[in-house]
């Protein structure tokens, strides 16, 4: 009995051992195939960038050849004595191509990161990031001349006319590259679309047609995603667009009678015309046209205006399946939307090859500028814009050890500083009594030391300035003196409105329809911003030592929006981020909106000279009068203090050293004359290479 | 016993609507709607844009977006069809009225105007006879009348069907509404309008309505109203998709339902809750072993101080201090590892390179310090429990009996003493369970993991409705599922305990 046991266990065992020498062998012989799998693709990743390395190689041409070459690509002579109204980039077509030398090749992935995580990839989203990526992943009309505002160089448009008319009427026509493609689809950035059709395999030329949809997609009233409702009410003033072929566009403008300088009425259309037909973008047709499965939203055929009224494309176009998907035609292609991620490569079939410098692009997704911190701190992280209150710790950083291994390895931090594009006010509602007299808003102003803000609060990262437009645009008139800080001057205008320490208490008051009425209003701010709020109660406590009683009401985003919208403030700290130039007032200064809930006038400002100036400058087109035009904006803005500018924030954008071309134009002038842009420009850096 | 199962089994559902329906209201009654929200910039600053204005149109503002996830209706029941025409009137009227004296003291206040014109564009499916009878009633202002069209128009207007894959009713729906929509819009009429140009347009607003009154349901009969009551209600609508299991979609792509999100991140959440609830299971158990035997000496006063001290420490304070102190610029013990200091892996362009062995260790380097910071506290907490538990156990008779018998003592301990004290511990993992979904917040979010914890939070924040009622209707299920498992091990454990 015991002798057949232990037979049975010897057995056992030695079965045992098979199965599990079996199941080693197999695993292992599955984890070579794995091996040889990633091999396999890395070699298949090294042919792409050889080849792609190549191709460049024989594109290489000189600036002057290109040029002629774009002619030729033209479909439609455009008429030779006809201006075009874009021009070349000397710092793009010279300076660059002489700057990175003649054995220059895009390597290396820049690593960045954000605070959250888009919702959507949408054409037509709002999210200011979202509006970025689907910028570098296209091309539009014209670009802008590297470092100067208000010039216009070709991008998918070689040339751009502003032709007259059978009936006398200005149009802009426009002739396009004929090299400019959709990329095809990748599937696997598409998770949850079973069957994707074969249209989304090829490629597709980027044509008029694409931009006719553009505007069409813009002009749906059904179409109600952010950024589309804002253009709608720009591109409104287009009374007529036609692709005249595949590669010709003629857009014609709303006129207008105005004045001349001889005092003749004539027609015009607005100033801004040609800049907005200038960032006109295209939209792909081929995608959002259409089904994952390549069948059409809505039957097009023989209905010119079908995507420009539908509301069930309409339905589809903001529940679209490639709504998460980038499609791409410009520098960089779309490579993936993650959650924590997403990432860009460089096209390498795009018509200029310096519009992108690095291989690659990846923009992580964090939760706040802490963890940012923490990864750039690692070395993970190549760029970061560092708020002002990790400024000391920065400090630190720079004199501890790891970093000073870390700058032995070539991973030097640089900064560089620069005014960002935006200001931040107390806004004060003037359909409110306590806040109609101008006097009492100049009041306030004074009452609120703004250097201290600057200094204090800011550590120095922000710069006081007396109005609405960006300080190195030169719409912004720099003559204009700060308001002083001074609580003495602020009582006594205080004072000429009626305003006295009637009951001794220490709080001002004033009697009104025989009501004694006590200085005392709501400021009400973003609560989970911790140096806003500790602004507002520094402000809280300023203006209490000058009798005025402010209650601070911190609320979340979405009652601060609700807020903003239904002007049911008292005062509203918050900012404003700029647009660049030519300024357009507007939007917020114009009395239209005064009255108009969810206009962006929330304060109630209104003021006819304003107005007359906001009018004048739609059509004014002479640079001079427009300067002048917009200082007397200004000048009136200052004299009746509808916001308290508290200061423009200054940036500061950390980079590792072997991150290159890191510089703002307007501080070098040698590289870029005439130049007056105040940020630098983020499609000049690269990556260059260091053994670490 | 299995009467028992059952009996709980049925009660389920029962108790799972319940939550559902508090839920729902809770939910739906919270300020804020999906459409609220606005950007935040990089510095965190409430800022907007100069360059781009946001379209404020009171009751047609993000109206696709809020027919597409049934804003527009009523919570739990649809008394609108039953207003009145006088009701409709004074709304009307009202709204018209206070256009002027918007913003003014002596007038409503811009929310409260808001809120009515909303409210008139929701019920204005339902009161289209109404607004009809006003429009071809003399009495009836020209003013009114405009304001009147603006209703009916949003009243007549419809959404159509998505996506491909339609039945030809579908299509033929889709159809329809593509000219009805685009004909009732023409409708509308400017200010510039002459008399007769508003006369034409009402008496084709008149054709329209006799003519499509039957395809929509414009004019419902008694018992149709009494139907849509119940029926036409976010409630009934949600309840009707939960029944068939559909849970929806995101609201910010509707590609993605709520079910494949949550699987994607189910690894994620699962490594991260179970991992630390088994191991720190063993680890109380052992801990509260050696202090339970070691009563009144220096192990026990020791580890008792350790695991208080340790209790103590808020889980926001150990995560960036683990960040900080032990990842960043470090490496694993004698190793030239680095630490990894966020994610669950390494980033995909490096993880997808990895061989199986490779994904697995980049993995574990990942969770090392995430799975430290979920588990010390449970440990600290359970370890004490398991001492008390442990110390209880072994002051039994059956456990002198045991000794007396002379059974070895590793044998007293697992058999006897492990398996007894073991029901408390096993009372406080099981009915954590819905703690899965509700997922490691702080660790997540400190950590950059994309679980279920920061998943839900974005929902709440985002206001996504149909996440937010899967998360509370998955987490009440595991929640009861765990109790119920919770009985049952009792029953296992401890053979006096009967379910009968």
């Amino acid at each position: 009995m015991d002798k057949n046991r232990t037979s049975f266990s010897v057995v056992n065992f030695i079965f045992s051992c098979l199965i599990i020498a079996i199941l080693i062998i197999v695993y292992w012989s599955s984890l070579l195939v794995e091996e040889q799998v990633i091999a396999l693709k890395e070699e298949i990743n090294q042919l792409k960038t050889s080849i792609s390395q190549m191709h460049e190689l024989n594109e290489k041409t000189d600036p002057q050849e290109t040029q002629e070459t774009n002619e030729i690509l033209l479909s439609e002579k455009p008429n030779k004595n006809g201006k075009n109204l874009l021009h070349p980039d000397p710092f793009m077509t010279v300076t660059l191509p002489k700057l990175l030398g003649p054995h220059f090749h895009p390597q290396g992935v820049i690593q960045q990161a954000t605070i959250g995580r888009p919702k959507n990839l949408h054409p037509f989203s709002d999210w200011s990031l979202v509006v970025g990526w689907n910028s570098i992943c296209t091309a539009g009309i014209a670009g802008q001349e590297v470092g100067k505002y208000e010039t216009y160089t070709p991008d998918i448009a070689t040339r751009m006319e502003l032709r007259t008319n059978e009936n006398g009427q200005q149009e802009y026509w426009i002739f396009l590259r004929n090299d400019v493609y959709w990329e095809p689809l990748n599937p696997d950035f598409l998770p949850g679309i079973q069957t994707l059709g074969a249209i989304f395999f090829e490629k597709h030329p980027v044509t008029a047609h694409d931009f006719v949809f553009y505007i069409d997609a813009i002009m749906n009233p059904y179409v109600e995603e952010g950024l589309a409702v804002t253009l709608r009410e720009y591109l409104n003033d287009i009374e007529e667009y036609r692709a005249l072929d595949d590669h010709t566009l003629v857009v014609r403008w709303k006129t207008d009678q105005v004045k001349d300088e001889k005092g003749n009425t004539v027609r015009r259309m607005k100033y801004m015309a040609q800049s907005w037909t200038t960032g006109l973008r295209p939209l792909a047709r081929f995608v959002y046209q259409r089904f994952a499965d390549g069948s059409k939203i809505i039957n097009d055929e023989n209905n010119p205006s079908a995507y420009r009224k539908s509301p069930i494309w309409a339905q589809n176009f903001a529940h679209h399946w490639a709504i998460n998907y980038i499609v791409s035609c410009g520098p960089w292609l779309f490579n993936g939307l993650t959650e924590r991620q997403i990432s860009f490569k460089r096209n390498p079939n795009f018509y200029d090859r310096y519009a992108a410098l690095a291989a690659g692009i990846e923009v992580g997704f964090k939760n706040a500028p802490d963890a940012i911190w923490e990864q750039f701190k690692s070395g993970e992280l190549d760029l970061f814009e560092i708020p002002a209150n990790l400024l000391e710790e920065l400090d630190s950083f720079l004199k501890s050890t790891p970093y000073l291994e870390q700058e032995k390895q070539g991973l030097k931090i640089k900064r560089l500083n620069y005014l960002a594009r935006s200001y931040i006010y107390i806004g004060w509602n003037e359909t409110k009594p306590h806040f109609a007299s101008k006097k009492v808003r100049q009041a306030l102003t004074m009452a609120i030391d703004r250097e201290r803000i600057v200094k204090f609060y800011l550590n120095g990262m922000g710069m006081q300035t007396t109005g609405t437009f960006f300080p190195f645009s030169p719409s912004y008139d720099k003559n204009l003196p700060l308001y002083p800080f001074s609580s003495q001057e602020a009582l006594n205008l205080l004072h000429e409105e009626g305003w006295y320490d009637i009951t001794g208490e220490g709080i001002l008051s004033k009697n009104i329809d025989g009501k004694i009425v006590p200085f005392k209003f709501t400021l009400t701010y973003f609560v989970k911003n911790t140096l806003t709020k500790s602004i507002c109660e520094y402000v809280a406590m300023a203006l209490k030592k000058i009798g005025i009683l402010c209650v601070l009401n911190g609320v979340d985003m979405s009652d601060l929006s609700r807020v903003f919208e239904e002007k049911n403030f008292d005062a509203l700290y918050m900012g404003w981020s700029l647009g660049s130039p030519p300024e357009d007032p507007k939007q917020i200064w114009d009395s239209s909106g005064a009255k108009e809930p969810g206009s962006s006038n929330a304060i109630g400002f209104a003021n006819r000279e304003v107005d007359e100036i906001i009018k004048k400058l739609e059509y004014e087109d002479d640079h001079q009068k427009r300067i002048e035009l917009y200082h007397r904006f200004d000048a009136i803005i200052y004299d009746e203090a509808p916001y308290t500018f508290l200061f423009a924030p200054k940036m500061t954008l950390l980079y590792r050293e072997y991150v290159q071309n890191v510089f703002i134009p307007a501080e070098n002038q040698e590289l870029i004359p005439g130049a007056n842009v105040g940020e630098p420009v983020p499609s000049l850096f690269w990556i260059k290479p260091i053994k670490r | 016993m299995l009467r028992y199962v059952l009996r709980r089994l049925i009660l389920l559902p029962i108790t799972l609507f319940c939550i559902v329906i508090v839920n729902f209201v809770i939910i739906n009654l919270a300020p804020g709607e999906p459409t609220t929200g606005a950007e935040i910039s990089p510095e965190g600053t409430a800022s907007r844009r100069a360059n781009r204005s946001i379209a404020f149109g009171g009751d047609e503002r993000y109206l696709q977006f809020r027919e597409f996830y049934g804003l527009t209706l009523p919570i739990m029941f649809n008394a609108w069809p039953f207003i009145s025409l006088e009701t409709v009137r004074s709304n009307l009227e009202t709204l018209l009225n206070e256009k002027q004296k918007l913003g003014t003291p002596a007038g409503m206040s811009i929310t409260q105007y808001n809120d009515l014109k909303r409210q008139m564009g929701d019920q204005s499916r339902y009161v289209m006879p109404h607004l009809l009878s006003i429009l071809n009633d003399p009495r009836s202002s020209l003013d009114l009348k405009q304001i009147t069209v603006h209703f009916f128009i949003r009243g007549g207007s419809r959404q159509g069907y998505l996506g491909s894959n339609l039945t030809d009713q579908q299509r033929e729906w889709n159809n329809k509404i593509e000219k009805d929509d685009q004909l009732l819009r023409s409708f509308a009429w400017s200010e510039n309008s002459s008399v007769q140009d508003i006369q034409d347009t009402i008496k084709k607003l008149n054709e329209w309505y006799q003519t499509n009154k039957q395809f929509y349901q414009l004019d419902p009969t008694i018992s149709e109203k009494w139907i849509i009551l119940f029926t036409q209600t976010r409630l009934m609508r949600y309840l009707g998709r939960v029944l068939t299991l559909d849970f929806g979609t995101l609201r910010d792509d509707n590609n993605k339902t709520v079910i494949s999100e949550v699987t994607r991140r189910f690894k994620y959440s699962l490594t991260l809750a179970i991992l630390p609830m088994i191991i720190s299971f063993f680890l109380c158990q052992m801990f509260g072993f050696i202090m339970a035997l070691n009563r009144g000496r220096s192990a026990d006063y020791s580890l008792n101080f350790i695991f208080l001290v340790l209790y103590g420490i808020p889980v926001f304070v150990a995560a960036p201090f683990l960040i900080e102190k032990v990842a960043l610029h470090h490496n694993y013990p004698f190793t030239s590892l680095p630490f990894p200091i966020s994610g669950f892996t390494s980033p995909d362009r490096i993880y997808s390179d990895e061989t199986s062995w490779q994904r697995l260790g980049d993995i574990l380097m990942h969770i090392t310090l995430p799975v430290l910071a979920i588990m010390y506290g449970s440990l600290a907490a359970e370890s004490r429990l398991s001492r008390t538990a442990v110390l209880e156990v072994l002051d039994q008779d059956y456990i002198r009996t045991a000794r007396a018998k002379g059974l070895p003592p590793w044998r007293i301990w697992i058999k006897h003493v492990g398996r007894n004290a073991g029901i408390t511990i096993v009372t406080s993992t099981a009915s954590s369970l819905g703690v899965i979904l509700g997922g490691a917040l702080i660790v997540e979010t400190l950590f950059d993991i994309n679980g279920f914890g920061k998943f839900f939070y974005e929902a709440v924040l985002n206001r996504d409705y149909n996440v937010i009622m899967f998360s509370a209707l998955a987490g009440s299920f595991l929640s009861l599922l765990g109790y119920l498992l919770a009985d049952l091990a009792y029953m296992w454990l401890d053979p006096r305990i009967t379910l009968d």
